[in-house]
Order: structure tokens, then C-alpha cells, then sequence
């Protein structure tokens, strides 16, 4: 799943998007995670991704673990009570997790840089993002859960 | 249990992963210093090892837009043609009075005892990568330090200032853009030649940092570069002023700023390199 997720940011990252829209899609692995993956297993995998994110992006890849392991600790949680039976509960779960990962890296960033960061438009960024990321986790939902029933 | 046990392996690897990603933390992204300041070997590890990947990608879509584009351009090129010359022929002249007056401030500058301004050659450049996140924004080029490329160089384009290089890679190289967060060069008000200092938003755009409300600046005015930071040649198109507010401590003014490059829309850029004699 890391693979293919790389590969994605590797075609991604050479789309030329309008405006400041980015479709990492780490929100479908987050997603996938909490439905595969242990706490320890996500703190390992989640160690790499971030070394593998900054390879196209200059967000710190500690920063990003820090992010991706708080969004995976909420997602976990919320999947011992709420259960992923169809592609609409899974679009919801991948945006919601969008939402939750670009706004824990908001408030992050928020602590580390001087300047103010809240700005409208990049409000409509994030949640644009996320309803693509939505939108694409319903294509590639049914290859993943098969994936997950068969574990 | 404050420290992992000992049978446990996978505790102990997470125990390891959290230290070294608080010492990550620490030393790379305290986010006081500069961004070259910072440490920052194991992060660009992967980058070196995953851009051929990200080349090879980029190629291949730019192979399949180019030949969609190619004829499309054969309809109107007839015309185009036309149009370039006429373009040409009114540049030719104006080169020759730029030459004019380049030699003429030359001559005078040399009488007056100036020192001459640094040469610069630019090396072309082509775009093949994009940061991937929301809040950061530099791009990849396709040229490295074994092309002459070092970190802190200035990036233009001809609408105007791009950015500066942040990492070096043997054939590519990663270009902090000016509308970055932790982007910050000085400028000049062209019209008043006030001193200010750019730096970026989260949001793309460009805002003038630290201005004082007593500093003559006005709506419309022109932002150029100044080689006073020592990053941009001068004179390098920055942006223009399409917004003026107060703070509340009645002290500092602030200003919003239109780039003068589409970032979005970037494809070639040059990297500015002063001349070793």
C-alpha cells in the first residue's frame, strides 16, 4: 500500500493543479491503516512515510509523523465503534481523515511559524483535498477491502 | 509502563522510531533558523534516491501533452510567425537603446568610482515536480550541483522573482518559492525606493512583513528585488501592492501582494549564478 502510495505522489507531484490543491491521498492509507494496521505497526510504517513524503515536500518528516500518528490514533479509536461496511461509509472516513490530517498540520504549523497562518483560501484547499481524496477512495475502495476481508 | 520490556522487539522499534523522531524534530524543525540552517541528511536521503522516478513520470506526461499541443500550434503558427517578427524588430530596436544607455551608466558609474555590478550568467532550467503538500510550496528543477548549482541561488523567471534553491541533488535541485511560508528577501518600492521585506502566505500570496506605517507605500506600487540581500539580481520583478491595512498596535501597516509570476502555471525558470572571475 506504501508503494502504491508513493507512486501516486510521484505522479502527483508532477501535475501542475490549479491553485494550491494537492491530492496526496494519505488520507486512503490512514484509512486502510486504522482498518489493518496495530498501533506499533502504524508507528513504524507511518516513521517511513514520513521520510518518504519529504522526498516531495519540504514538510518536516517528523512533523508529518506527528500529524499522521494523531489522525491514525482518532481513526483507530472511531473504528472499534463504527465499522466500515460500504463505499459511501469509506468516502466519509477518507475525508473526515483528509479534513483531520490537513487541520492537525494547520494547527502544527500554527505553533512553529511566526507569521499568521489562517487564511479562507487555503480553507477551501483542504476541503476541496478532501473531497477529491473521497472521491478517489471510492475507486480504489473495493481492490483494498478485499484486501482487508482476505487478512 | 514508562519504558518498553525488554521481550517485546516491536516496543523497543517504536521506542527507537519516537526518539529519533523527537531528535528530528529537534534539530531539524525548530523552525527559529533558516531553512538552509537546518539539518537536514537523512530527510533528503529519499528525495536523492526518488527523483529519477519522479523524472521518468514527469517525461512521460510531458511527451503525451506536448504532441496533443504540437497540433494544435501547426494551425495557428503561419500567424504567430508573422506577429514574432513584428515583435522581434520592435525588441531589436529597443535592445539598441538599452545598449545605449547601458554604456553610457557604465562610462558614468566608472567616473564616479563605482565598483562594476557582479556578472551573472542564468542557467536554464525546466520545472518537473511540485510539492505535494497544502501548507509548503517549492518545486523540483532538473538541475543539480554537478551543473553548477548551489543552495541560497537566486530562481527567475521572465515575469519575474521565483525563488531561491534550498537542497541541491547531483541533477535536480528542490526551489523554495517566494510565496512560501518560510520565505522572506528584500525588495524595494520601485516607485519610492523604500526598503521592505516580501515573505509568503499559506494561502500563495505575498505579503510585505515588518512595514512600518511611516514607509511611503501605496496601492499599485511595483515590488522589485534589490541585490541589498545579496540573493536576486536587482531590479527582478516581485510583485504588485493590491492591498493596504493597519494593524491594531497602530505601528506596523501590512500590505498584500500580487505576484508577478503565476506560479501555477511555471514550467521553465532560470537560476541566477554570479560569474567567478
Amino acid at each position: 500500500m506504501i508503494a502504491g502510495w508513493v507512486i501516486w505522489l510521484c505522479i502527483t507531484s508532477t501535475w501542475a493543479l490549479p491553485g494550491k490543491l494537492s491530492i496526496p491521498c494519505t488520507a486512503i492509507v490512514l484509512v486502510f491503516g486504522a482498518l489493518n494496521w496495530s498501533f506499533a505497526e502504524a508507528a513504524i510504517y507511518f516513521f517511513i512515510m514520513g521520510f518518504l513524503f519529504h522526498a516531495f515536500s519540504i514538510t518536516p518528516a517528523a512533523f508529518y509523523w506527528v500529524a499522521l500518528f494523531l489522525v491514525f490514533f482518532l481513526t483507530k479509536i472511531i473504528t472499534y465503534r463504527l465499522s466500515i461496511d460500504n463505499l459511501v461509509h469509506m468516502a466519509i472516513g477518507v475525508f473526515l481523515s483528509a479534513l483531520g490530517l490537513d487541520f492537525v498540520q494547520w494547527f502544527l504549523l500554527r505553533s512553529l511559524v511566526e507569521i499568521p497562518v489562517f487564511r479562507w483560501a487555503t480553507l477551501g484547499g483542504i476541503i476541496l483535498s478532501a473531497i477529491v481524496q473521497a472521491l478517489i477512495s471510492i475507486i480504489f475502495a473495493r481492490p483494498l477491502m478485499s484486501l482487508v476481508a482476505r487478512k | 509502563m514508562l519504558f518498553p520490556s525488554v521481550n517485546t522487539q516491536k516496543s523497543w522499534l517504536v521506542f527507537v522510531l519516537i526518539i529519533l523522531v523527537a531528535l528530528n524534530l529537534f534539530f531539524n524543525y525548530s523552525f527559529q533558523g533558516s531553512l538552509e540552517d537546518r539539518a537536514k541528511w537523512l530527510d533528503s536521503l529519499f528525495g536523492r534516491t526518488l527523483y529519477p522516478v519522479q523524472w521518468v513520470f514527469n517525461q512521460s506526461e510531458e511527451g503525451i501533452r506536448s504532441s496533443g499541443a504540437k497540433v494544435g500550434r501547426l494551425w495557428s503558427a503561419d500567424k504567430e510567425n508573422q506577429e514574432l517578427k513584428n515583435k522581434i524588430a520592435l525588441l531589436e530596436l529597443r535592445v539598441h537603446d538599452f545598449e545605449e544607455v547601458k554604456g553610457e551608466n557604465a562610462r558614468l558609474q566608472e567616473l564616479l568610482g563605482f565598483r562594476p555590478e557582479p556578472k551573472r550568467s542564468f542557467i536554464p532550467t525546466r520545472i518537473v515536480g511540485r510539492d505535494v503538500s497544502q501548507f509548503f510550496r517549492t518545486v523540483e528543477i532538473d538541475r543539480g550541483f554537478e551543473d553548477g548549482i548551489e543552495p541560497g541561488m537566486a530562481v527567475v523567471s521572465p515575469a519575474g522573482a521565483v525563488g531561491r534553491v534550498l537542497r541541491t541533488a547531483p541533477r535536480s535541485s528542490s526551489v523554495l518559492l517566494i510565496s512560501d511560508i518560510n520565505s522572506k528577501i528584500e525588495a524595494i518600492v520601485q516607485r519610492s525606493r523604500t526598503r521592505v521585506i516580501v515573505g509568503g502566505a499559506i494561502d500563495g500570496n505575498l505579503t510585505l512583513r515588518f512595514l512600518p506605517r511611516r514607509y511611503d507605500v501605496r496601492q499599485g506600487d511595483e515590488i522589485v528585488s534589490t541585490d541589498l540581500g545579496g540573493q536576486f539580481p536587482p531590479g527582478i520583478r516581485v510583485g504588485v501592492i493590491v492591498g493596504l491595512g493597519e494593524d491594531p498596535n497602530l505601528v506596523l501597516q501590512s500590505a498584500e501582494l500580487e505576484p508577478a509570476v503565476n506560479f501555477d502555471s511555471l514550467e521553465e525558470v532560470f537560476v541566477a549564478k554570479v560569474a567567478t572571475k
